[in-house]
């Protein structure tokens, strides 16, 4: 059975890629984080703080809703 | 497995190897049954004094060994601490007092029980061990999964 909730999606991915292919130690180095944090993030296992969420915004260059959104995902229910 | 979580790893080890050498070596042959009151809380007083000092000086010595190794087996620097490492910290951090607290509650009611001191440390010292291996625990399990 699945359920729905809301979740803290990211496109910083694909904004890596748009920006010169920027690894994730670079962002790392940029937002002044561990390269574990950035991968936690993009993979929705940690959300930022807004702090933090401003400054991977501003390393993209773009608003903070390009970067994440609050969406309705499907997750399987345990019973 | 990353930094952190081979850092909890390494904690859990040393939560069980280090009180348990220091604590045999120490009461290995000594009867503590043959002592009296103020000579086993003097006698305790003094262990755990002895024992916190090892202890941070150990922990020390184990954080640098374990940056130097991991940097040599990596090639990597060591990660900074940032935000979800504090937060994991924590996290963690509340339940391992939680514990903490239970033993020395537990020390203390063996001690309303009339049973010895030795007893009443026993208990704060498990307390402490148990604290440090979840509060490790709980933060391996957040490395692993995340948290939102």
């Amino acid at each position: 059975m699945k359920k729905q909730k809301y979740k803290i999606q990211n496109n910083i991915r694909t904004l890596r890629f748009m920006n010169g292919e920027m690894t994730q130690q670079q962002l790392a180095e940029k937002v002044d984080v561990s390269r574990q944090t950035i991968v936690a993030i993009e993979k929705g296992k940690y959300s930022p703080t807004l702090e933090l969420s401003f400054k991977i915004s501003h390393v993209f260059n773009v608003p903070l809703h390009e970067v994440f959104s609050y969406e309705i995902v499907e997750v399987k229910s345990k019973c | 497995m990353s930094y952190h979580e081979n850092k909890n790893l390494v904690n859990m080890v040393a939560a069980i190897l280090v009180p348990s050498i220091y604590f045999y070596s120490k009461l290995n042959g000594i009867a503590l049954n043959n002592m009296e009151s103020a000579e086993l809380l003097k006698f305790w007083g003094k262990q755990m004094m002895i024992y916190i000092l090892v202890a941070i000086g150990i922990r020390i010595a184990i954080e640098i060994l374990y940056a130097i190794v991991y940097s040599a087996i990596t090639k990597e620097s060591v990660p900074k601490t940032d935000e979800r490492d504090k937060m994991i910290e924590l996290k963690s951090k509340n339940v391992s007092q939680i514990i903490f607290i239970f033993g020395i509650i537990g020390g203390m009611g063996a001690l309303a029980l009339e049973m010895t001191v030795t007893t009443f440390f026993i208990s704060f010292l498990a307390g402490g061990v148990l604290a440090e291996l979840v509060e490790n625990m709980i933060q391996l399990f957040y490395y692993k999964r995340g948290f939102e």
